[in-house]
């Protein structure tokens, strides 16, 4: 509930626990960025509960375990990026939390891998919209998180560098083991990216499969979103 | 206890300071000696009276009007043309705002006597009109135009397409600049009904004297707070169609980016430069510059026989507006704080309430709370002027940097929270750097405000305490004119400095990098 209108109802889905690519797809109002919200722990439910790795995260007005300690990333539509750090402390910052004690040498790391290294004494406004993304996902991932959280990340970007993220982020599927569940309403990209598909409507979840089944629906909704 | 019950303790020291004593009075105002104050209710009644009344609200309506029209030209002409210089002219259109009101008042005086002027003319109603609306011009510009900011230029843009700027400029940007003209008109008002020192410097009878003088001089209690209750009342009940805007709406930015807005080409931009900077010249320049011949045609260089008396005044107002807006910045972040981020949303509207009660009603309010027995040691000390500058500038800081903690994306502290970064570590290393500039702001207005604050204070200050304004106001009764001017100008130069202070230490403080492309 947010105020006094009910923004998701009826939502129940599982996803695997490694290497899967969701999309939450839905129409503007639909709800999609506070199920991943929910999902993260930064909005508590009014009924229900939510598992983890088999672990109960949230439960009915309850958050039982807090965002931070459950592994998860989360890359916002905003990026939110912190404008009074450098890319560098931007990245640094959650480490810090961790106490992790060879932080430096991660970052370091991490910053290759991205290909941003170059970047590290830059504020983050100096960036372009490629670079910003590349640091948002820089400063999620040197977390290691199991789930990455992605809110319409691509939302601002060109077609050009959209096609280089799509392909970076499939990648980080691949080679760290992690799940992703995907914010679009794209629903060109989230044919393309993903091996899930949770199609939202004010009714609730209207499709929840594999986008090859997503065409033989016969439910109207979809057939009209998916453009069938 | 979590922070939201600490922060709302603190909330509720300020509402045991400053709203009991206010609210003690509306009750004192009503029940007399334990029965109801008829007679003082009727005398508001007696033909004094209800001239005073009718000066204040002749000179409110006449300010405000004339406030409004000038400021909305000057916030069209500064944010929307091609004018030149305009960043300078529009700081020094902001001086007067900026100096004490008997200040300008002495000033003005000083000129008129210079040129001649009637006394006749001097001594009246326009004088008052004209003095105060050069004081209010730049509120009303500095509303307007953020107002003005906030009108997307594709509007414009649209109606352009079909008919004439003038028809645009009449039925869509004036219709969606109608709340910021209505709450600079009424904020205005309330300010000028509630002006005390410039109509009693000029001998006016207006309401805020009649209180004064039935309070201070006839110590007639029960009169001045019936009269107090008024005056309130009227404040109160002009405010509050306007309370949504004023207290939702952004005055203030803080690297937030508003939307593209469009300028235009000055057809005539020569003879319009020329007519800007001949009002500017004429009222704020002509004023200050005679100030000074006045000053120096008498004393020569003898200017520091001026300025030694008021060192004790000028290092008491220095320390307590320092306490004051240091005190006022951290109180407006804990309001901000509540208002913003726990969503209690009321305690701006309340804040606005007590701003809008006149600073004259304020003082006689903590007066009658304080001064017994067991609150004497507030009284007789100088946290009675903290309490005061408590209960009239807390709504702007709260304005200043809520606003500017409502332009912080939840997104950033969301993310911060996401690493298990604990809340305060998440408030020290996000939040507060954030918020910085707006903090340094509040605390070099709210300051400025102290240190010129004469209507309450010159009601409460304790023995022992002298402070500036009313050292230069008690004085312009039996010194000479160029003693007057002399002090007015000291009081001046102090605020110059500490305006300059705050914009070189911002340029210093708040010029890193990540900020300036912003």
């Amino acid at each position: 509930m947010f105020g006094s209108k009910t923004i998701l109802r009826n939502i129940s889905f599982e996803v695997n626990e490694e290497k899967s690519f969701a999309s939450i797809l839905g129409k503007s109002g639909s709800g999609k960025s506070t199920l991943l919200r929910l999902v993260a722990g930064l909005e508590s439910l009014d009924e229900g509960s939510i598992y983890i790795s088999g672990v109960m995260v949230s439960q009915r007005n309850k958050i039982i375990i807090p965002p931070h300690e459950r592994n998860v990333g989360f890359i916002f539509q905003d990026l939110a990026l912190w404008p009074h750090f450098t890319v560098y402390q931007n990245i640094e910052f959650g480490l810090k939390q961790k106490e992790i004690g060879d932080y430096k040498r991660i970052i370091k790391q991490t910053m290759d891998e991205f290909g941003i290294a170059d970047l590290k004494n830059d504020f983050t406004h100096q960036l372009s919209g490629g670079q910003q993304q590349l640091v948002a996902l820089a400063r999620s991932m040197v977390l290691q998180p199991k789930l990455l959280l992605m809110d319409e990340p691509l939302a601002n970007l060109d077609v050009k560098l959209k096609t280089q993220m799509r392909k970076l982020i499939k990648q980080l599927v691949e080679e760290k083991d992690i799940s992703i569940f995907y914010v679009t309403h794209d629903h060109r990209e989230a044919m393309e990216l993903s091996d899930k598909i949770i199609l939202l409507n004010e009714a609730g979840i209207e499709y929840y499969g594999t986008p090859g089944d997503i065409n033989y629906s016969d439910n109207s909704f979809v057939k009209e979103f998916m453009e069938v | 206890m979590n922070s939201k019950a600490v922060l709302l303790s603190a909330a509720g020291l300020f509402f045991a300071a400053v709203v009991l004593p206010l609210c003690a009075l509306i009750f004192r105002a009503f029940i007399n000696d334990g029965g109801v104050a008829a007679e003082s209710l009727t005398s508001v009644f007696h033909k004094d009276v209800l001239q005073s009344i009718g000066n204040s609200l002749i000179i409110s309506t006449a300010v405000s009007l004339s406030s409004v029209l000038l400021g909305c030209c000057f916030a069209f002409l500064f944010l929307k043309t091609t004018i030149l210089f305009f960043k300078f002219l529009r700081l020094l259109l902001l001086l007067p705002l900026l100096l004490p009101s008997y200040v300008i008042c002495v000033a003005w005086n000083d000129v008129w006597l210079f040129a001649g002027v009637y006394k006749d003319f001097i001594y009246s109603l326009p004088a008052v009109v004209f003095i105060l609306t050069t004081i209010y011009t730049p509120l009303a510009a500095f509303i307007i135009q953020a107002g003005l900011k906030n009108i997307n230029a594709r509007m414009e843009e649209a109606g352009m397409m079909i008919t004439s700027y003038k028809e645009v400029f009449f039925k869509i940007v004036l219709p969606l600049l109608r709340p910021a003209l209505f709450s600079s008109f009424i904020l205005i008002f309330i300010l000028s009904l509630s002006e005390f020192a410039v109509p009693s410097y000029l001998s006016i009878p207006v309401f805020t004297t009649e209180i004064f003088i039935q309070f201070s001089a006839f110590y007639n209690y029960s009169l001045a707070i019936t009269q107090s209750i008024i005056l309130t009342s009227i404040c109160l009940l002009l405010l509050l169609p306007e309370k949504k805007y004023l207290t939702k709406e952004h005055f203030f930015s803080f690297g937030k980016k508003t939307f593209r807005f469009r300028v235009f080409e000055l057809r005539n931009r020569t003879l319009t430069q020329i007519v800007v900077m001949l009002y500017i010249i004429f009222t704020v320049l002509v004023p200050v510059g005679f100030l000074t011949a006045q000053t120096f045609s008498k004393t020569g260089s003898s200017f520091l026989t001026i300025i030694k008396p008021l060192l004790p005044s000028l290092k008491d107002s220095f320390f307590i507006g320092i306490a004051g807006a240091f005190m006022i910045t951290m109180y407006g972040l804990i309001f901000s704080w509540l208002t913003v981020q726990f969503k209690i949303k009321f305690l701006q509207t309340f804040l606005l309430l007590v701003f809008a009660v006149p600073s004259i009603v304020i003082g006689i309010s903590l007066i009658l709370f304080y001064n017994t027995p067991s609150l004497s040691f507030i009284y007789s000390s100088k946290l009675i002027i903290l309490v005061a500058f408590m209960a009239r500038f807390l709504f702007i800081s709260v304005k200043i940097i809520s606003d500017s903690l409502q332009q912080i994306p939840v997104s950033y502290t969301d993310a911060a929270c996401i690493t298990g970064a604990k809340p305060f570590y998440v408030f020290r290393r996000i939040t507060f750097p954030l918020l910085g500039e707006s903090l340094f702001t509040s605390f070099f207005i709210i300051l400025i405000f102290c240190l010129n604050e004469l209507s309450t204070i010159i009601m409460i200050y304790p023995p022992g305490t002298s402070l500036l304004p009313v050292t230069i106001f008690t004085r312009t009764a039996n010194a000479p004119q160029y003693v007057v001017s002399g002090m007015s100008l000291v009081s001046l130069l102090f605020t110059i400095v500490i305006l300059i202070c705050m914009f070189f230490g911002k340029k210093m403080l708040f010029n890193q990098q990540w900020r300036t492309s912003r």
